[in-house]
């Protein structure tokens, strides 16, 4: 199917389902079941299915079509873009590096709400050097035998599965140059025995981060991602997709949210030039966003161009919800009511959007080193 | 004109220019500009971008504007969109000058107006400001009402691709300073400080670069002027991360930095500036209590 004709006759579902897929309840419990229920819908009407490949359930097409599902979906307030596109990030390390039946098997209890997956990255010694954790796989005559801590670990408390970094090499591999190759990535039974997963209270006031500790975790053999050692192209292949699709749906939410702020804001409290100015970023995120999902769907190989997309995404999302601390003070900083806490939440989250999935600092290195050619750092 | 054709005009824009730097309007007049611009409005894109990558100054804004009037170009008509009263080299000796409001099409007698050379801080752009008593936006109901918002459209999407262009151009200069710059040993591309104060210009160029596509991709006056607000912002993140790169060198007239500065500031102002746009979309955004639609995939 095509985008122009996928476009018209989603719209049209979504307005005649619109009371099905609205969101009643609030904190993050209410929000995943009713991300499931969405999916498990869209699944069930087809829409979720497209984009993906049918070997894995999928009904083929674009990949601009789950740009514009996840688009429509958070436009409308259906769904919460952040836990929605864990789907966009995880799949597509499924479908590139899993065994084919596994990936059969397991992708559509993904996309049809009855699973959700978690990813397994961050270390408490490795955040922005994420090449030198430590979490050791060692082989077993079935396998693997996991032992080591993972944090920050989203959705772990209610993942059924997770995408495990480990280190497969030498301990001593974590000191290397080369520290990026005896890395193995697993899929992980999450009600494996011997793991522990504990909720981290944030700022924000959603537990949405885990840590996730393994204790002589037993993992099939059957369930290595790629080859040993292939951990790191595993790590680098999610990073085109959590760039593209999913960051265009963030591009949706932050639209809505700004929407939502003109409409809230008492009158005189938005000066129009700020109002203006974060359009603009908006808008620019959004247009540098579109052109990387293009690219993506017209089979270009996606890399370090990406993390200009990302840059922008932390500068419109924070001058964002700056504009909401000051047009809606009584809501943000002082308010009780529920869409009071949403707002306030919100806020807070986005303090952290130069820290998450790439800091701004390591950003910029990375745009100084690849892109502007700068050579080494001294 | 398809992609071939426009790849041939292009080539032949970038010849003209390196011919005719100190007087652009000629290389364009040798390439045919204004046929190709007749043709096919992709060529002010071609033209624009070379322009603002080269320095180059012209009056080929007029053009644009008139194809986007529905007029034939031509070099002795020049354009002023009401209300603003800056104008390109062309108002200086063109024989017609027609000034274009809400109302219509409007010619302005040769005498009329006071027209100034405005030389400020861009003496090379050759600009025009029309200035005295006459007011740009009195007259009205000459000519059946033009498609203003196309010509402001057209204009504005001309001017965000030199900036965005001049801004890919005061990087590059910044970027290649940096890697041969020599200090404590090291070329300065080397310090971290330096390294992200050149990719924050790269995002900026980017961003500037992103809507200027998608403004050509579809050219409403919506996108075009969101184009404009941007690609002109830009162009200051630039311009101020390039001038502290650049250092002392940059602060020379010898060193080619400054006339970039000096143009980007006067396009800034050009058919609405930055902060005008930011502030009127702003309050159309509060007194509408919605927002826009933004750029479908």
């Amino acid at each position: 199917m095509e985008l122009t004709q996928f476009r018209p006759a989603l719209d049209a579902w979504l307005d005649e389902h619109a009371a099905g897929l609205t969101p009643s309840g609030h904190g993050l419990d209410a929000a995943m079941t009713h991300l499931s229920k969405v999916k498990r819908l869209a699944y069930d009407a087809g829409w979720m299915r497209y984009g993906w490949p049918e070997r894995v359930g999928g009904l083929g097409g674009s990949p601009l079509l789950r740009g514009y599902l996840g688009e429509a979906l958070t436009a409308r307030g259906f769904i919460e873009a952040g836990i929605y596109s864990m789907v966009e990030v995880l799949a597509p390390t499924m479908i590139d590096f899993a065994p084919a039946e596994l990936a059969a098997e397991m992708v559509p209890r993904l996309l049809c709400g009855d699973e959700t997956w978690c990813q397994g990255f961050s270390e408490p010694g490795t955040g922005s050097n994420l090449a030198a954790l430590t979490c050791r796989a060692v082989a077993t005559d079935t396998g693997w035998r996991v032992n080591g801590q993972k944090v920050w670990t989203s959705l772990a408390q209610y993942a059924q599965r997770c995408v495990l970094l480990t280190r497969t090499g030498s301990p001593e591999s974590v000191h290397s140059a080369d520290r990026h190759r005896g890395i193995t990535a697993l899929f992980v039974d999450m009600d494996s025995p011997g793991i522990t997963v504990r909720p981290i209270e944030t700022m924000h006031g959603a537990p949405e981060f885990c840590e996730v500790f393994f204790d002589d975790v037993d993992v099939p053999g059957s369930r290595t991602l790629g080859a040993e050692g292939q951990g790191w192209a595993v790590a680098m292949d999610l990073l085109p997709y959590e760039r593209s699709t999913a960051l265009w749906h963030r591009g949706a939410f932050l639209h809505r949210r700004l929407g939502d702020l003109v409409r809230e804001a008492p009158e005189g409290a938005l000066a129009a030039r700020d109002v203006g100015n974060v359009l603009e970023q908006v808008y620019a995120f959004r247009a540098m966003s579109r052109r990387t999902l293009y690219r993506l769907a017209a089979g270009e190989q996606l890399g370090a161009e990406t993390s200009l997309d990302k840059v922008m995404l932390q500068v419109s999302e924070q001058s964002l919800f700056d504009l909401v601390a000051e047009g809606l003070p009584s809501n943000v900083v002082f308010g009780d009511a529920d869409g009071d806490a949403e707002w306030r939440s919100e806020f807070l989250y986005s303090r952290a959007a130069t820290i998450y999935g790439g800091s701004a600092e390591i950003q910029r290195n990375i745009i100084a080193k690849r892109l502007l050619d700068l050579g080494a750092e001294s | 004109m398809d992609a071939a054709d426009l790849a041939a005009f292009t080539a032949s824009v970038r010849q003209a220019a390196e011919r005719h730097a100190a007087d652009f309007d000629t290389g364009l007049e040798a390439v045919g500009w204004r046929e190709a611009l007749a043709e096919d409005m992709a060529a002010a894109r071609a033209v624009f971008a070379i322009q603002g990558k080269l320095n180059l100054a012209s009056s080929a804004l007029d053009d644009v504007l008139l194809q986007a009037l529905g007029q034939r170009p031509d070099p002795e008509t020049a354009v002023l969109m009401a209300p603003y009263p800056i104008g390109t080299r062309r108002l200086a000796t063109a024989s017609r000058i027609i000034s274009v409001d809400v109302d219509g099409v409007v010619p302005i007698p040769r005498d009329a107006p006071t027209l100034r050379q405005a030389s400020g801080i861009d003496p090379a752009g050759g600009w025009v400001e029309l200035s005295g008593s006459f007011e740009l936006h009195v007259m009205g109901g000459c000519v059946p009402p033009p498609p203003r918002d196309a010509a402001l459209a057209a204009g504005r999407l001309a001017i965000a691709t030199e900036l965005a262009a001049a801004s890919r151009a005061m990087l590059d200069l910044a970027r290649d300073h940096a890697v041969n710059r020599i200090q404590f040993g090291k070329p300065i591309a080397s310090f971290q400080a330096v390294r992200h104060r050149l990719a924050d210009a790269l995002i900026a160029v980017a961003a500037a670069e992103a809507v200027v596509d998608a403004g050509w991709e579809e050219t409403t006056l919506y996108t075009a002027t969101m184009a404009k607000a941007i690609a002109g912002r830009s162009s200051r993140t630039v311009a101020r991360h390039a001038q502290q790169v650049l250092a002392g060198m940059g602060f020379t007239a010898e060193h080619p930095y400054h006339r970039y500065l000096r143009r980007v500031l006067v396009l800034d102002q050009l058919l609405g500036s930055t902060a005008e746009i930011s502030e009127e979309m702003g309050a159309a955004a509060i007194r509408n209590r919605e927002i826009p639609a933004m750029l479908r995939l």
